[in-house]
């Protein structure tokens, strides 16, 4: 079967485990960038994407054989990802913990330097934001970045996350809300 | 109407999920109720804000969400092992072409007499069956007449290339699969 752009999910899926290397390719291609922001909204940090990303394709590839269902695929993934983001929440935390603070403000300033965005990033509001938003629980966050990074209905953020519309729709109307109280706060 | 429900229709608005309903309940408590209007501007400009800030901050990742980072477009280790494999299948196609393919077939002129006469084929131990060339029309290229002799089929395939006057002929002699009964003490 000749593979393209338009090959569905599970037919690259199978190819993918009779060995078609091009096929895990087209799945990189089309999924990294819901990787990705799966993965932010998880953990909240920008910086350990990158490894997030990476270790879950390197997990698709190893673990493709034991996905029974291959429709079942993007809830699979999401698992990985999220399972992944955690893992590096968990390790970003400990080594938070041994770290000082002196050189992580002086790499965040140099990052900030190099990149006009980074620099849009660090404006005042725009931190203040983040840091609510991160001081969000988990449950209440990823929705609500999921929202705003894929611009997602309801139902598509509960097809993601497998949760029912209507607590989709709740857990938003809460994180509004504390985030609201945060700023307040503050 | 209570806050609880003037947030659940506000958080419905900024997401577009009104329904139209909920757009005339909320228009009429937003008309009625100076709570409501305050309220409806807060979260305005919290998801405004918020929105900004998780764009600003996700895309000032080294590899933005948008586009998939070089190293996934381009994977040097699937890239490798697909030239490798590639190669290797090609060379082993040529190395089968070649040696099914008898010198001589490959012609520069198109009269069947031709071809006829400067057949030839190379020397070896198994003696190729004896055929009637003249019932191969060479001048078709899409011409594939297969023969059964005894337990070998035949094929010819003509090959058009960029010059009208040459058609490269590549023929291949493959056994039929036979079916025999094996009887025994099983």
């Amino acid at each position: 079967m000749a593979l393209s752009q338009h090959t569905a999910d599970p037919d690259l899926i199978r190819a993918a485990r009779d060995g078609d290397r091009s096929a895990v390719d087209v799945l990189v291609r089309r999924h990294d960038p819901w990787v990705r922001q799966v993965a932010y909204a998880t953990i909240g940090n920008r910086a350990a994407v990158d490894d997030i990303a990476q270790n879950v394709w390197t997990n698709v590839w190893q673990r493709l054989e034991t996905l029974s269902d291959p429709q079942g695929w993007r809830g699979w993934l999401y698992k990985l990802t999220r399972n992944a983001a955690l893992d590096s929440g968990r390790r970003l935390a400990r080594d938070k913990r041994l770290t000082l603070a002196l050189p992580e403000m002086a790499t965040e300033s140099d990052e900030q330097a190099a990149n006009p965005a980074q620099h849009l990033a660090a404006t005042e509001e725009n931190q203040r934001m983040l840091k609510a938003i991160h001081g969000l629980p988990a449950l209440y966050r990823e929705p609500f970045v999921l929202r705003h990074l894929r611009d997602c209905s309801y139902a598509e953020i509960a097809e993601t996350l497998d949760l029912p519309v209507a607590t989709v729709e709740t857990r938003l109307v809460r994180a509004r809300r504390l985030l609201r109280e945060a700023l307040a706060d503050n | 109407m209570n806050t609880e429900r003037i947030e659940i229709l506000i958080n419905r608005a900024l997401d577009g999920e009104l329904s139209a309903g909920d757009r005339r309940e909320l228009d009429d408590a937003l008309a009625n109720n100076e709570a409501a209007r305050v309220l409806m501007h807060e979260y305005e400009a919290l998801d405004r804000a918020a929105g900004v800030a998780i764009h600003a901050d996700f895309e000032a990742s080294p590899t933005s969400a948008t586009t998939p980072p070089l190293h996934y477009a381009q994977p040097p280790r699937w890239h490798g092992l697909r030239t490798g494999i590639t190669a290797a299948l090609l060379a082993a196609a040529a190395m089968i072409v070649v040696a099914s393919l008898p010198w001589g077939t490959i012609f520069s002129s198109n009269k069947p007499q031709d071809i006829v006469a400067e057949r030839s084929f190379p020397p070896g131990p198994r003696q190729l069956p004896t055929y009637q060339p003249m019932q191969v029309d060479y001048r078709r290229p899409a011409y594939q007449p297969q023969q059964l002799r005894g337990d070998v089929y035949r094929d010819v395939i003509g090959i058009r290339g960029d010059n009208p006057n040459v058609i490269i002929i590549l023929e291949r002699e493959t056994h039929a699969a036979r079916l025999d009964p094996l009887v025994g003490d099983f």
